[in-house]
């Protein structure tokens, strides 16, 4: 009877396990709470982005120098006076690296007067990783220190930037494959295409990247030079790593996530939290203890 | 012996449940990561197929060296050695070939590689006509000083009417060939491929067109000068209308033979010093052709007829005219999963009768079908069920026609209908139902089997018959209510037999042992509460029901002794054991008022 009991409670506890997992996960697109393959917890729980700062409000930034901000598939525009702090963080001679497929980022570089833009495309190339023509390679283009050593770069969707200097390009075998039927098609041009563009602004340096897929979990193990690179972007030139969580798609998490995001990082919810369950084991206790007796 | 039993039905279950997992895991239906790999943002790089990356790095390479070989035949041309440029032809064929399928590989026939093969085709056309062109004029040229030294004029003319045919040839392969360097010069600027070598290859190509038009006219100031006209009884006239026509037009040429017995005698006409046909004189010497304008190059074409093999006529030349083409296709037609496709080819002169005409689906070639007097072609296919891209396409650089390519229909073919298969039809099922029906049919037994042990281990005096009226009202103890001593609900006085049960069962497995001695009581309490469904109530429902009653006390402690061996793991000694008998004694002692006792 003892062996069976515990064989329950073990199940049981499994069974607990594996549903507070499934409550605290989620399926959204880059979010940080995504185990799947299109989310992006591997990163965020890498050494680096545990160690990195999160940056829940543009204000945030004001007064800091020597960091690196990361702002990763932006879902909202960015308004003026955050396009302004954006600039203020970057002329003190800190590091912007904005990685964005769909355009919205665009509203920060307008907002930073940058040449650089990002072209919302379904980039296709005949030099790709996979089978599937989406899986785009890329290639270092001028010198940088982000490129530096790495002969390629896997992509997943990319769009394409324009302005500024190019540092990582697509081979010439590639196209906007506006129809989306994985094929070069006459009204489709080939042509080399900009990735990762970086343009110096004031003491600090932007660099715009139109795929931002390259830090879902799924691309982690798509090849060994985007783990280089991620990791160069990680400790880039051994500075403070930020990360914006603000407008970025990686902050995204459904209501039960964020309450337990949320009690997780208050200090009172927590000690509620814990007198409510020492209460309710404490009554279970003597309930059973009057029921024997 | 029942912990066996329960042991070996789970693990009879369990063994069940891993092998219809088993038969699941070859074709898992619960979850695929292919099920949801695909995003708008982005594909799962798991469930891909990594990619033959050395296709398409293979490809600029390819086409800078299909750039650069042309030039590499032309030198060699130019400095006569035609062996080695027939090998480097060669060398350039195969290139072509791999450009070719790497080419369909890659799928790339719309985009400008795909522009690029094209050009690059009909400069492997323009580079082997011309090797083939240069190589007979160094053989006219052998022959030339032979027939001079010979002193044979009618070898000699008629290989100077061959060179003349050469030179025009060559000229307009020249034409052809300069027409193809903006274009292919462009393609390579946008794919950064060097060109330098191609664009040179275009000067040599006019130094070898400037070096045989001066050989030509070198051959004829030899035969109008230094040999001797022989002097033959017959002369040969030739003329020719219209001067200029289009595919499949025809050109009258005739002319006349002059001199002795012209009456039935054998003229060959030749047309770029191919012989076209061979016509008989009528009896006045007069000869007729008609050529019909087919596989014939666009441009200048010159043509002579000889009588005898010695008797030229002038040389006169015709104009062979490129006409425009356009392709018209009818909205396909979709019936039981095949496609029928038509629509009629068309000049500026009429329809076109007699070439093929390509049906292109999804960018490849399905099919193709020759247009019948009325320029119409009509073709059936069965592309497949999805959606298609149809179109017809006319290219054959043969004819004096120009490309051309009708409207792009969408089509979409539906699935065939397909026969639902029948449950018993798959043996998947089959095996399904048998194991299902096996597992329903251990179940049932293996309940059946151990109701009736459960039944055979309660004393047959513990089994209480059902009152024959319904159901036993739900009456709650009164400790004022007389105890009934008598009556078809009350049991007899307990002989030892619970006693004896209880003993026997107690040396083997003691909490069955007390559960007999349990179920007794129960069944006394609620023969005396008249309790509804009494083996429902755990001991303790029995104990807060009776404790009105005065064998409240004993059945407390009774319980609780119970509870503590049947759920608890307390072995009692003999002492503990006789206490049970005992208390059990007092229950029902004071059930019959103290008379158990």
């Amino acid at each position: 009877m003892r062996m069976v009991f515990w064989i329950t409670g073990f199940f049981l506890l499994v069974c607990l396990s594996v549903f507070f997992l499934h409550i605290s996960t989620n399926t959204e697109e880059f979010s940080r709470y995504n185990m799947q393959w299109n989310g992006t917890s591997q990163f965020f729980g890498s050494r680096a982005g545990m160690d990195a700062t999160e940056i829940r409000q543009i204000s945030d930034l004001a007064g800091r120098t020597g960091s690196f901000l990361l702002i990763i598939a932006p879902e909202r525009p960015f308004d003026d006076r955050e396009s302004r702090e954006v600039h203020d963080f970057l002329t003190q001679g800190n590091v912007v690296f904005l990685a964005d497929e769909t355009g919205a980022g665009n509203t920060l570089l307008e907002g930073l007067d940058s040449e650089i833009r990002v072209f919302p495309a379904n980039l296709t190339s005949m030099e790709r990783q996979y089978g599937d023509p989406s899986s785009v390679l890329a290639h270092p283009s001028s010198p940088d220190p982000l490129n530096t050593g790495i002969t390629s770069l896997v992509l997943n969707s990319p769009s394409y930037t324009k302005g500024g200097t190019p540092v990582f390009t697509t081979s010439l075998l590639t196209w906007a494959d506006d129809n989306g039927n994985g094929r070069i098609d006459e009204t489709e041009g080939l042509g080399r295409y900009t990735i990762l563009s970086r343009e110096y602004m004031g003491e600090g340096t932007l660099y715009v990247l139109s795929d931002p897929s390259v830090f879902i979990n799924g691309m982690q193990d798509a090849g060994r030079e985007n783990s280089v690179f991620l990791g160069r972007l990680a400790g880039h030139d051994g500075l403070d790593l930020l990360i914006e969580q603000d407008h970025s798609s990686t902050a995204k998490a459904d209501l039960l996530v964020l309450a337990i995001i949320y009690m997780k990082s208050s200090k009172f919810m927590t000690t509620v939290l814990f007198i409510l369950v020492g209460t309710g084991a404490s009554l279970y206790a003597w309930k059973r203890y009057s029921e024997v007796s | 012996m029942r912990r066996y039993i329960l042991w070996t039905l789970a693990l009879a279950l369990s063994a069940a449940i891993i092998f219809l997992v088993l038969l699941q895991s070859a074709s898992p239906l619960l979850y695929s990561a292919e099920y949801d790999a695909f995003t708008k943002r982005h594909a799962n790089p798991a469930v891909l197929k990594p990619a033959g990356q050395d296709s398409a790095e293979r490809l600029l390479p390819l086409m800078s060296d299909l750039l650069d070989t042309p030039g590499t035949v032309i030198i060699n041309l130019e400095y006569g050695d035609v062996d080695i440029a027939r090998q480097d032809l060669e060398e350039f064929r195969q290139l072509s070939q791999s450009l070719d399928s790497l080419v369909i590989n890659l799928d790339m026939s719309e985009s400008e590689v795909g522009d690029f093969r094209r050009m690059n085709q009909k400069n492997l056309l323009i580079l082997s006509e011309l090797v083939e062109s240069t190589a007979r004029l160094e053989e006219l040229n052998t022959l030339e000083i032979r027939f001079r030294d010979a002193r044979d004029p009618a070898s000699l003319t008629s290989i100077t009417y061959e060179g003349e045919s050469l030179r025009n040839q060559v000229s307009q392969l020249y034409t052809q060939y300069q027409s193809q360097e903006e274009p292919l010069v462009s393609v390579s600027e946008k794919f950064e491929i060097d060109s330098t070598g191609y664009e040179e290859s275009q000067d040599r190509f006019e130094q070898i067109v400037r070096k045989i038009g001066d050989e030509q006219e070198r051959r004829v100031f030899t035969l109008q000068t230094q040999i001797q006209p022989e002097i033959s009884p017959f002369q040969l006239t030739m003329s020719l209308a219209p001067e200029q026509g289009a595919f499949h037009e025809t050109i009258q040429m005739r002319g006349n033979l002059i001199g002795g017995e012209v009456a039935d005698r054998e003229i060959e006409i030749l047309v770029d010093t191919r012989k076209a046909a061979s016509v008989f004189t009528d009896e006045n010497g007069h000869w007729e052709y008609l050529f019909r304008i087919d596989a014939i190059d666009p441009g200048s074409h010159t043509s002579f007829a000889v009588f005898s093999g010695s008797t030229f006529s002038d040389i006169v030349s015709f104009d062979v005219i490129l006409a425009e083409t356009s392709l018209t296709l009818d909205e396909p037609r979709v019936y039981e999963g095949a496609l029928s496709c038509s629509g009629g080819l068309f000049s500026d002169r009429g329809p076109v009768d007699g070439v093929r005409v390509d049906l292109m689906v999804d960018g490849r070639r399905s099919t193709s079908q020759l247009t019948d007097e009325q320029g119409a072609f009509k073709v059936n296919i069965r592309p497949g069920p999805g959606e298609h891209k149809v179109w017809a396409l006319f290219s054959n650089p043969d004819v004096p026609l120009s490309e051309s390519q009708s409207r792009v229909y969408s089509v979409t073919i539906p699935p065939p209908r397909l026969q639902e298969p029948g449950f018993f039809d798959s043996w998947e099922n089959v095996l399904a139902l048998v194991l299902g029906a096996l597992v329903l049919a251990g179940t049932i037994i293996g309940a059946y089997a151990y109701l009736r042990r459960s039944r055979s281990h309660v004393p047959a005096f513990l089994r209480r018959p059902r009152p024959a009226g319904g159901d036993f009202p739900v009456i709650v103890a009164d400790p004022g209510m007389p105890i009934q001593e008598r009556g078809p609900d009350v049991p007899e006085p307990p002989g030892d037999d619970v006693f004896i049960a209880y003993s026997k069962a107690a040396d083997s497995n003691i909490r069955e042992a007390v559960h007999i001695l349990f179920s007794y009581v129960r069944a006394e309490i609620a023969g005396k509460l008249s309790l509804k469904n009494p083996r429902s109530c755990t001991p303790r429902e029995i104990c807060r029901k009776s404790s009105n009653l005065p064998l409240f006390t004993d059945l407390s402690a009774f319980v609780r002794q119970y509870e503590s061996v049947r759920y608890g793991v307390k072995i009692p000694d003999e002492k503990e054991r006789q206490s049970f008998i005992d208390l059990a004694r007092a229950i029902h002692g004071s059930l019959l008022g103290g008379r158990g006792e």
